[in-house]
Formats: structure tokens, C-alpha cells, sequence
């Protein structure tokens, strides 16, 4: 078992190394980036706080990503609770690029939840399979069967355009 | 791996391209995570409830609580007295060691004197389809009218009356959650849980138009359910002993789309 000084250590190194893609993710639930490093330094903070309830029964990552994940949703359960409207829609934005409702972002907007978090978990996290159900607390194979109905509706969506 | 999987990355980093890091900043996490979380903080500025809400989020594993004020409360001024009846339990390893020293300050203890005070009251519980039979329930009786539940298994959490929430009859004699286990699929399981006084004759549970009674042990009751979707009305009909009854509705926690891990929730006052 890890001692806490050397999962810190860990958890920094984390950070360090990937807050770009926490923040993508979180920047994609929350739909500004403001919020989105706010969730992902909320999800890190809990991590630390909470380390010594890390078991190692998965990877490190993939326990701080549902730490993250999991902050993300509850700010913007928050803002709901709020009435605050959002900085953005459900889809991250464009980068300035027109919307193409019929493409990738209305397929993304459509998706259900659970599915869309599994397709910004693949996508802009680069996680695999396994680590994705960790980050969801749901079975590899319920993983693979959302990211399959995803291409399914998407190939769908594109054969209508 | 699926053929529309470079276009998917394609398009995906059109939309959202990887950020710089120039907002990173790792003093802040260690600062954040010494200080309490966001949303204790946030509760701290609404005075009062910081008690209830820190012992929650001790007790509430990875999550933040969704909670919504109690209101001052009579606490359990009916008695807790089948809690005097039961051995004392040992505090279950899989909920955080300390969340019981912050349940015994909310409630006038001291950890020695909550970990003696400490009962199993149900076990052998289960959520939903997931029949694994390993929830259980735990329960301490505070001082003045003050106490605790804490429920093991998939979404572990507790919830108190603590010291300072004792002196509004409408939360006499009942403190109670519901929470959707650790699933964002619908249709989904739910649990509704609570702590009861002696001066309660019975629990009802109303899902969507249907009534369960749920049966109350060792002052305390559990039920759950499958096939929840985000369109079911969550209702807990309480009867007391003299009669009267108390109705408490609870947000759906499948409603607002499915956060990762389903919060707990604890009635405001009717």
C-alpha cells in the first residue's frame, strides 16, 4: 500500500501531467473553461483529501478522473439548482467555427448522458475501455455497448444529411 | 475499433481543441483541499448548517452532497429506545474512519462515546438489481434528541440531526435520504432510507402514484427499488403514533440528467 506522501507526490504528477485533458473534459461537461479548471482543482482537492480511501483496486487516473467527472457534474447540477443558465450548451462550443447542427455537435448534444461522458472520456481523455467503466463504475461491457450505440446514432445522423 | 473513430477525433478536436495549461496551478489544489470543499464553503456563508453539511460530506465517499437545509428540529424527542436494545457495533470499515469523530461533534459526543453508542440496526440489504445483499444500516443516539445514520454498500453515506437542528417540531422524530446508488442509467435503483423516533407508527413510500409500506426496524427503515426513471415522483408518507401525518416529497435523483454519483437527499421542512 502507498504511503499518503508518495500518492501526493503521485497526484501532482498527475496533475502536472495531464490537466490539459482533465480540463478538456471538464471545459466539455461544463461547456466554458472557467468552470471546467474550476471542477477539475475541485476534483484534484478531493483526491488529496480523500487519499486515504484510494484501495488500488484500478489505476490512480482513472480514481481522480471520477473525482473530476464527478465535480463537473455537481457544478453544473448546482447551477441548474440555481437557475444559473450555463456558459454554454451541453456540447462544447466551436472554437469559432460555425455549428453544424447535423454533425458531431448535434450528435454529441443528442447523446444520453451516460453516453456522452463515455464519449468524452475516449475521445478528449484518450482513456481505454477499462478505465473509462472505472471513471463510470460500470461494467467493460456496458462501456463498449454505449460507445457503440454512439457510432451507431452517429452513422445515422449521417446518413440523413 | 469502430471506422468512424478518426473521423469522431477529427471533429471532436475541431470543437474543443486540447486547452494550454497556463491555468494549472497545484497550490491551489492543496490549498483547496486544506480548506474544505467548495460547496461546504459554499453552505458555510448560509450559517447554521455547516455541522449537518460537514458531516455528510465526511460520510459521503467521493462525492459532494446535494443537500438541502433542515431547518432547526425537535430531533428525535420520541425516543430512539430499540437503539438501547442492540449490542454495540463496530464502525464499518468501509465508510471513513473519521466521519464518525465529525458525526460525534454534531451530536454532542464524543468519538468514544459515539463508537460506544454505535448499533447495527439492518443488515443483509440490497439496492435495486444489485442483489448482493451487503447495505447495511448503522445508527447512534446523540445527545439531546441528536443522531445519526450512516448506510454502507454502493453509494455509502449518512445523514444526522445534529445539536444545532433541534427546535423545529415539522422535523420531530424522522431523519431520512433517498439516493439513486452509483448509476446514471435509467431506469435505475433507488434507496430510502431513514432514522425514525418511537413516536412513528409507519412509513410509506410512494413512487409515482404507488404505495409501499416500508417496514420500520430497530427505528429505522430501508427500502428499494428498480426501474426508477427520471419521471417518477418520490413521496414518503409518515404516520405517527397519534395519528397525524406527515408527507415529505423528495427531488427525483435521476431528474436533472444523471450526475455519475446519485446524491443523497434529506427533506427540507414541509
Amino acid at each position: 500500500m502507498r504511503g499518503t506522501r508518495l500518492l501526493t507526490a503521485e497526484l501532482e504528477g498527475l496533475y502536472r501531467d495531464r490537466y490539459r485533458h482533465f480540463l478538456r473534459v471538464a471545459t466539455a461537461i461544463l461547456g466554458d473553461e472557467t468552470s471546467g479548471h474550476d471542477a477539475v482543482q475541485e476534483g484534484f482537492a478531493q483526491a488529496l483529501r480523500e487519499q486515504r480511501s484510494f484501495r488500488a483496486e484500478g489505476p490512480l487516473e482513472a480514481w481522480v478522473w471520477r473525482m473530476v467527472v464527478n465535480a463537473a457534474l455537481a457544478l453544473r447540477r448546482g447551477r441548474v439548482a440555481r437557475r444559473e443558465a450555463p456558459a454554454a450548451a451541453e456540447a462544447p462550443s466551436m472554437n469559432g467555427h460555425a455549428s453544424d447542427e447535423s454533425g458531431v455537435r448535434a450528435w454529441v448534444a443528442a447523446l444520453p448522458e451516460r453516453q456522452r461522458l463515455a464519449v468524452y472520456l475516449r475521445y478528449y481523455a484518450d482513456l481505454d475501455y477499462r478505465s473509462i467503466a472505472q471513471v463510470l463504475g460500470v461494467e467493460v461491457g456496458t462501456v463498449s455497448a454505449s460507445l457503440s450505440s454512439a457510432h451507431e446514432a452517429l452513422r445515422r445522423s449521417m446518413k440523413e444529411v | 475499433m469502430s471506422s468512424l473513430e478518426p473521423q469522431i477525433t477529427s471533429e471532436l478536436e475541431q470543437m474543443l481543441p486540447l486547452p494550454d495549461s497556463g491555468r494549472a496551478d497545484w497550490s491551489d489544489v492543496v490549498r483547496r483541499a486544506g480548506s474544505g470543499s467548495r460547496w461546504l464553503r459554499s453552505w458555510r456563508r448560509r450559517g447554521g448548517v455547516l455541522v449537518a453539511v460537514a458531516v455528510l460530506a465526511a460520510v459521503g465517499a467521493a462525492s459532494a452532497v446535494a443537500y438541502h437545509y433542515l431547518g432547526p428540529s425537535a430531533g428525535f424527542s420520541g425516543g430512539l429506545s430499540s437503539l438501547n436494545d442492540l449490542p454495540q457495533a463496530s464502525w464499518p470499515s468501509s465508510l471513513p474512519s473519521d466521519a464518525l469523530d465529525h458525526a460525534a461533534a454534531a451530536t454532542g459526543l464524543t468519538p468514544a462515546q459515539a463508537a460506544r453508542r454505535l448499533r447495527l440496526v439492518q443488515s443483509g440489504l440490497s439496492l435495486g438489481h444489485e442483489a448482493t445483499g451487503d447495505i447495511s444500516l448503522y445508527a447512534f443516539q446523540g445527545n439531546a434528541n441528536t443522531g445519526c445514520l450512516f448506510i454502507t454498500g454502493p453509494d455509502s453515506g449518512g445523514i444526522c440531526l445534529p445539536t444545532r437542528m433541534t427546535s423545529n417540531p415539522a422535523l420531530d422524530s424522522i431523519a431520512w435520504a433517498a439516493g439513486g446508488g452509483n448509476s446514471i442509467q435509467t431506469p435505475g435503483p433507488l434507496a430510502v432510507y431513514g432514522l425514525v423516533a418511537d413516536d412513528i407508527r409507519e412509513v410509506d413510500a410512494n413512487i409515482s402514484g404507488t404505495t409501499r409500506s416500508i417496514p420500520i426496524i430497530n427505528n429505522s427503515f430501508y427500502a428499494d427499488y428498480d426501474g426508477i426513471t427520471n419521471k417518477d415522483s418520490i413521496t414518503l408518507v409518515v404516520h405517527f403514533d397519534d395519528g397525524t401525518t406527515r408527507t415529505f416529497t423528495a427531488p427525483n435523483p435521476y431528474a436533472d440528467n444523471g450526475p455519475t454519483h446519485l446524491k443523497h437527499w434529506t427533506p427540507t421542512h414541509p
